[in-house]
């Protein structure tokens, strides 16, 4: 009986340790999509907040297009 | 020799490395689906929204790595993630890095379905426990 509860306490330990590790941390994102190239592409170009940064917004000029 | 007495824990770690891993996909999975949805391959989508395949996809897993942690149904567990990683490679991720690392965790998954239950599983504490009682009672 001993051993199975020490198997359980050991398990939630590694369970819960995982989840904290995972849900208080942001992990590097897998950018991993499987491409035709066989180039894995980690990281890439994901910002990760979701944030929009407003400074990069294109404005409109107010002037004329000259079309 | 101290490394015969290592032996032991050779079946454990692997299964315990192999748990936290899959934990960590799985509780990755759950916690922001929408990074994961460009792995479901397109015949899986006609099954239902992305998102929820991919939060059904990582509760399996946290699933099946409490098993294995716990040492419980360890066979069909791995067996299991056996056929799961399988599908992942052959049907999801294509030729590439990834797909080779994943490879090696349905290699090293099937290592665990052949050993079964380890020392410090429950499988093999119960199944220690019947043999003792049936030893008495014969």
């Amino acid at each position: 009986m001993k051993k199975v509860v020490a198997v359980i306490l050991l398990s939630v330990i590694v369970i819960a340790l995982v989840a904290a590790v995972v849900f208080l941390y942001n992990p590097p994102k897998p950018n991993f999509q499987p491409n035709l190239n066989g180039n894995i592409s980690a990281g890439g170009n994901y910002s990760g907040s979701g944030s929009y940064n407003q400074s990069y917004r294109p404005r409109y000029s107010g002037g004329s297009y000259g079309g | 020799m101290v490394a015969d007495n290592l032996k032991k824990y050779g079946p454990t770690i692997l299964r315990f490395g192999i748990a936290i891993t899959l934990l960590w996909f799985g509780f990755s999975q759950i916690k922001n689906p929408n990074m994961w949805v460009g792995l479901i391959p397109k015949f899986v989508q006609v099954l239902g929204s992305p998102v929820m395949i991919i939060y059904l996809n990582g509760t399996f897993e946290v699933l099946l790595a409490t098993l294995l942690c716990l040492g419980l149904f360890t066979r069909i567990a791995s067996a299991l993630l056996v056929l799961h990683l399988f599908s992942i490679v052959t049907f999801s991720l294509g030729y590439g890095a990834v797909a080779v690392r994943d490879f090696g965790l349905m290699i090293s998954s099937l290592a665990i379905f052949f050993n079964g239950a380890d020392d410090f599983s429950i499988d093999y504490i119960i199944s220690e426990k019947k043999r003792k009682g049936n030893k008495r009672g014969g």
